[in-house]
C-alpha cells in the first residue's frame, strides 16, 4: 500500500513549484497536440498535458484504491446492476429512475455475458424500457398451484 | 463520433460520506458502486470528482486521522472549504431555504461543481436538499440522489 499511498500524497500535496521536464514524444503526438490546442482543447500545450495528466492518474489511484479495498474485503464487491444504476446517475440519465429495470437488465445479461460491462447493461434496459418491457412482467411466474 | 467528454462530480453529504468512510457501514457497499461507476466511467475517459464540504465531515464526525476511516482519503475525497465568498453565499442560500448551515454548504457545492460538471448530490435528506438545490445556479446540472 506503500506506493498508492505515496501516489495519493503527492496528488493531494499543495502545488509547490515546478519542475522542467524532458519528454520524448513522437513526432506525430506532438503534432496532434499543436492542432488540439490550437482547436481550444487547453490555453496552452504544457496546461492541457497537466491536466490531463492529473486526471488520468487521479483516475489511476482510485481504481487502484478500489481493488486494494475488495481485495481485502471481497465480500463487499459490487455487483454489476448496481454499478450499472450508478454508471445511469453519474451521467444523469434517464434511466436512472428506472433501478428496478436495470436490475432486471443486469440479470438477463449476467446469464449470457460473463464479462458483461454497466454500457451492455444499460443498453438492454433502454430496448426493454422502448419495447414496454418492465421488470415486474419479466419476474419467473412461480408455478401454478394444483386445485 | 464520439459523444463529448462526461466531467461529473458527486457531492457526498453526511450519510454518503460515513458510508463511504466506514466499511462497517451498512451502506458502505452501496457507497462502493458508486465509486466503481467513478472508475468505470473514468477509465472511459470521463473526468469524475468526488468531494464534500468540510462542515458535512464535522457534522459527520469522519477525520482523515481517526483509524478505520482511511479509505476516505484512498478514494481521493477533496474537501471543499469555505473561504468569504463561499460563506456568503452559503448565508444567501440558507436564508432562502431555511436550511441548516451543512445542508447550505452542500447546496453551495453543488453548485460550484455544476459550473462545469454534472453533479449528483448523495443524500439521507433528499426532501430538504432538493428544495435548497433547486435555489443554485445551474440546479438542471444537479440531481439529488438518495443513500
Amino acid at each position: 500500500m506503500g506506493k498508492l499511498d505515496d501516489l495519493l500524497e503527492a496528488l493531494r500535496r499543495e502545488e509547490d513549484g515546478t519542475k522542467v521536464t524532458s519528454v520524448r514524444r513522437p513526432r506525430s503526438l506532438d503534432a496532434a497536440l499543436q492542432a488540439a490546442v490550437a482547436m481550444g482543447w487547453a490555453p496552452s500545450a504544457n496546461e492541457g498535458l497537466n491536466r490531463a495528466l492529473r486526471d488520468d492518474l487521479e483516475a489511476f489511484a482510485l481504481g487502484a484504491a478500489l481493488d486494494s479495498h475488495l481485495s481485502e474485503n471481497p465480500e463487499l464487491t459490487p455487483d454489476l446492476a448496481g454499478v450499472a444504476v450508478a454508471v445511469a446517475e453519474l451521467r444523469h440519465d434517464p434511466l436512472a429512475h428506472s433501478a428496478e429495470l436495470i436490475r432486471s437488465a443486469a440479470a438477463d445479461i449476467a446469464r449470457v455475458k460473463s464479462d458483461a460491462t454497466p454500457d451492455d447493461v444499460l443498453v438492454w434496459a433502454l430496448s426493454m424500457q422502448t419495447h414496454g418491457v418492465s421488470a415486474k412482467a419479466k419476474r419467473p411466474r412461480r408455478p401454478l398451484v394444483q386445485a | 463520433m464520439a459523444g463529448a467528454r462526461l466531467s461529473a462530480a458527486l457531492v457526498l453529504d453526511n450519510e454518503a460520506l460515513q458510508a463511504l468512510a466506514d466499511p462497517r457501514h451498512s451502506k458502505h457497499r452501496v457507497m462502493l458502486e458508486k465509486i466503481a461507476a467513478v472508475k468505470y466511467e473514468s477509465g472511459r475517459g470521463a473526468s469524475v470528482r468526488v468531494v464534500t464540504p468540510t462542515a458535512v465531515r464535522v457534522e459527520a464526525l469522519v477525520s482523515r486521522r481517526t483509524a478505520g476511516t482511511a479509505s476516505l482519503g484512498r478514494f481521493n475525497v477533496q474537501d471543499i472549504a469555505l473561504d468569504s465568498t463561499r460563506t456568503d453565499r452559503c448565508v444567501t442560500l440558507a436564508a432562502a431555504a431555511s436550511a441548516t448551515a451543512v445542508d447550505a454548504t452542500v447546496a453551495e457545492a453543488a453548485e460550484s461543481e455544476a459550473r462545469t460538471r454534472h453533479v449528483s448530490v448523495y443524500t439521507s435528506d433528499v426532501g430538504d436538499l432538493t428544495r435548497l438545490v433547486a435555489q443554485v445556479d445551474n440546479s438542471a446540472r444537479v440531481r439529488v440522489r438518495p443513500i
